[in-house]
């Protein structure tokens, strides 16, 4: 916060110049400054190409919410699970959070340019998600839903986080602001092999011999 | 005296069970379709290889006893009892091949669960789960809302001689036509019928809110079975809440309503007899009990910071309601709000209708509506006999399929399964308390578990501690009976384990004494 809103401090091995008012001490000062802010605007631009993927790039909307809190309330990056035990600290806060799109894109009631798609990502052997009301434009993104030999399309969804959603009656929920894709989704369909079906079909022929041996007995007791 | 059970009596006891293994094999059959049709090729080979160890478990046992002869009460019971555990390791292996599973006791929670109908579920990624794998976990819920006796008599599995003391081994008494097997067939077409209508209707509104109409309609196969079950399984993980439908909702709530009345009621409606299900006791008790439920549910919510509104509280509070009191264990809000944002009046509401339950003789779980109307008639019966004169002679009756007293026998029988079943939420309670976990949470999963609710706080979870599940285990497998076929089994089991020269002496000197 403080390196971006409050200021230059001068540094206190810095030679003093107490009071003085000449034009080379201010022209100093004015262009280590403008130097700095030069450096620090090159490098903030290089981190931000460095860490959004080239499909974010293109996919992102950079949409505008006018009802962002101020930025104390801007919890960036979250994890899935932290929301699945999210207490009202979170509630109304915006988060981004990276997850696979599972199961299907559902209508939303009443609203009809809007989907539901639920996000999920994996923690530590447990599986946590949520569901996300995001736009139909943002769900067409989605190539690929996550199921049994499928791994749905990884997406990156920035968006206000309702602990109870006063429009959705109660539901938890993300209201999706930016929809990226990070990854494409998967598909890898069990390959058939007859050697898998080798040890059932030995077991179910040694049960038949089993029922075949006591159908064989009980009428020999008749 | 208790009464061993001799070799003969096991011998026989294992012919059955082997007859109920073999059944579960053919059942198994239906999800090994579903995996070759969706060419689910490695769920395919699971369900082949458990047909087979099936096959040959369920024979071997039968070889036991060639030629049984007619079961008796004790054996009935024993088979009931065994049956529950037997099927449920059985089913367990086809889910933990899945590998959805971190250790073979979890698949077996799910097996016992499934059967059980108590719905609460260890599946590590659900979303993933193949359809075969899904189908076997609704074909458990089936078999075991059914009740493995009932389907198995239906199908005619045990033959003429053994049907009455098995059927009555299950908790049933309810005799809707007068034979058993005719009873059994019954109960198992008018749920079939109720199940296909519901899939049609659910089908349609699931195609509706988007999703692909074969995965719609597997998803309303499903939901229906789970629903009139009062199961409590979902296809997915976030339960009824991923489907964000207020219509599928209304439905299964309608589902589970009428999955928690009694059959009997049902063959009563159905031959139009509409007085005699309004003045029955057990209709009664349930309109009465789900106004004061929704009430409390109410009263607590308005209060509360969040699920105030109007609409919400309908929307969430009511079918948590139901989903609760028919111990369905449908959730349409997450395990983090019910722990965290419900009001701790909401929690214990529901925890409170798991603990109730609802009609004897349905597929739901918990103490029953027809206990409770019988110890409200008892109490009240006990405040006349103090009021009127010594001379006096007071008789209390209620209305099932007839007029009937109030007798000592009919209270002891609710009392004494009232008891067992306070304690057992006891004890479970205090079993969570003793793993660390926090009270509140505690007493709501073991009254979910012994109930066989399947609402869950948190505490059922893929990586709880190992003795807390064997624990709930027990519970949901002692609930599932009621107790009194479980003790009963139990103590023959022990008495039979016991040297007799010992148990001799111990008799001698208490009698010493």
């Amino acid at each position: 916060m403080s390196a971006l809103t409050g200021g230059w401090k001068r540094s206190a091995a810095a030679p003093k110049c107490d009071g003085c008012v000449c034009g080379n001490h201010a022209r100093g000062r004015w262009l280590v400054r403008s130097l700095a802010a030069a450096v620090a605007g090159a490098m903030l631009a290089i981190a931000c190409l460095v860490a959004l993927p080239s499909s974010a790039w293109a996919a992102d909307d950079n949409l505008v919410n006018p009802q962002q809190r101020p930025d104390s309330s801007f919890i960036y990056d979250t994890e899935i699970s932290a929301l699945n035990s999210a207490d009202t600290y979170y509630d109304g806060q915006t988060v981004q959070v990276v997850g696979e799109a599972v199961g299907d894109i559902i209508n939303v009631e009443i609203d009809g340019s809007y989907r539901w798609v639920n996000l999920s990502s994996e923690e530590q052997g447990v599986v946590y998600s949520v569901a996300v009301h995001m736009t139909d434009n943002a769900a067409d993104r989605i190539d690929t839903l996550g199921g049994y030999s499928t791994v749905g399309t990884t997406l990156q969804v920035r968006g206000t986080f309702h602990l109870v959603c006063p429009d959705h009656d109660g539901v938890t929920d993300i209201h999706a602001d930016v929809v990226s894709v990070v990854d494409p989704g998967t598909q890898h369909p069990d390959e058939f092999s007859w050697e898998g079906f080798i040890p059932g079909a030995i077991a179910v022929a040694i049960g038949f011999v089993l029922m075949f041996v006591f159908y064989r007995l009980r009428e020999r007791q008749r | 005296m208790w009464q061993r059970f001799t070799l003969d009596d096991v011998r026989t006891i294992g012919h059955y069970l082997g007859v109920l293994i073999l059944f579960l094999a053919a059942s198994m059959a239906v999800p090994f379709v579903v995996a070759l049709a969706f060419q689910e090729w490695k769920p395919a080979t699971h369900y082949l290889l458990a047909i087979g160890i099936s096959l040959i478990l369920g024979s071997g046992l039968r070889l036991l006893r060639v030629a049984p002869a007619r079961l008796s009460r004790r054996q009935a019971l024993a088979v009931t009892g065994f049956a529950w555990i037997v099927l449920a390791f059985i089913a367990a292996i086809p889910l933990y091949m899945s590998g959805h599973f971190n250790r073979f006791v979890d698949a077996l929670f799910e097996g016992v669960s499934g059967l059980t109908t108590t719905g609460a579920s260890l599946v590590v990624d659900l979303d993933h789960m193949s359809m075969a794998d899904n189908t076997w976990r609704f074909m458990m819920i089936l078999l075991g809302g059914l009740g493995l006796i009932v389907v198995a008599l239906a199908l005619g599995l045990f033959g003429k001689r053994s049907g009455a003391s098995l059927y009555s081994s299950e908790g049933r008494s309810d005799h809707l036509v007068p034979n058993v097997v005719q009873t059994t067939q019954f109960i198992a077409k008018f749920a079939l019928l109720f199940i296909l209508a519901a899939t049609v209707i659910l089908t349609v509104v699931l195609t509706f809110a988007g999703i692909e109409p074969v995965r719609a309609a597997f998803h309303s196969v499903c939901l229906s079975i789970s629903a009139f079950m009062t199961g409590g399984f979902t296809p997915m993980a976030q339960s009824v809440l991923y489907y964000h439908s207020f219509p599928l909702e209304f439905i299964l709530m309608l589902l589970m309503l009428a999955g928690s009345i009694s059959f009997t009621l049902h063959a009563e409606l159905r031959k139009g007899r509409i007085g005699a299900f309004f003045r029955d006791i057990e209709v009664r008790t349930l309109v009465i009990w789900l106004a004061v439920a929704t009430c409390v549910m109410a009263a607590s919510l308005s209060v509360s910071l969040s699920f105030n509104d109007l609409p919400t509280m309908l929307r969430r509070g009511v079918f948590m309601v139901i989903s609760s009191f028919s111990t369905t264990g449908f959730q349409n809000i997450t395990t983090n709000q019910l722990a965290g944002v419900f009001s701790s009046g909401a929690f214990i509401a529901l925890a409170v209708c798991m603990a109730v339950g609802g009609s004897a003789g349905s597929t739901t779980g918990g103490l029953k509506l027809l206990r409770m109307g019988i110890m409200a008639k008892s109490i009240v019966s006990t405040i006349k006999e103090a009021v009127a004169p010594d001379s006096a002679r007071v008789a209390v009756t209620y209305y099932r399929l007839g007029r009937r007293r109030v007798t000592p026998d009919i209270v002891k029988e609710a009392m004494t399964v009232f008891v067992l079943y306070v304690s057992t939420y006891t004890i479970g309670a205090l079993v969570g308390i003793a793993h660390g976990y926090d009270a509140m949470q505690a007493i709501f999963e073991s009254v979910a578990m012994a109930s066989n609710g399947g609402i869950v706080s948190g505490l059922v979870a893929p990586d709880m501690p190992i003795t807390l599940e064997l624990f709930y285990i027990f519970e949901m497998w002692a609930g599932r009976l009621e107790f009194v076929t479980l003790l009963a089994i139990l103590v023959e089991v022990v008495v039979s384990i016991v040297p007799r020269r010992l148990r001799h002496r111990t008799q001698a000197q208490g009698v010493r004494r």
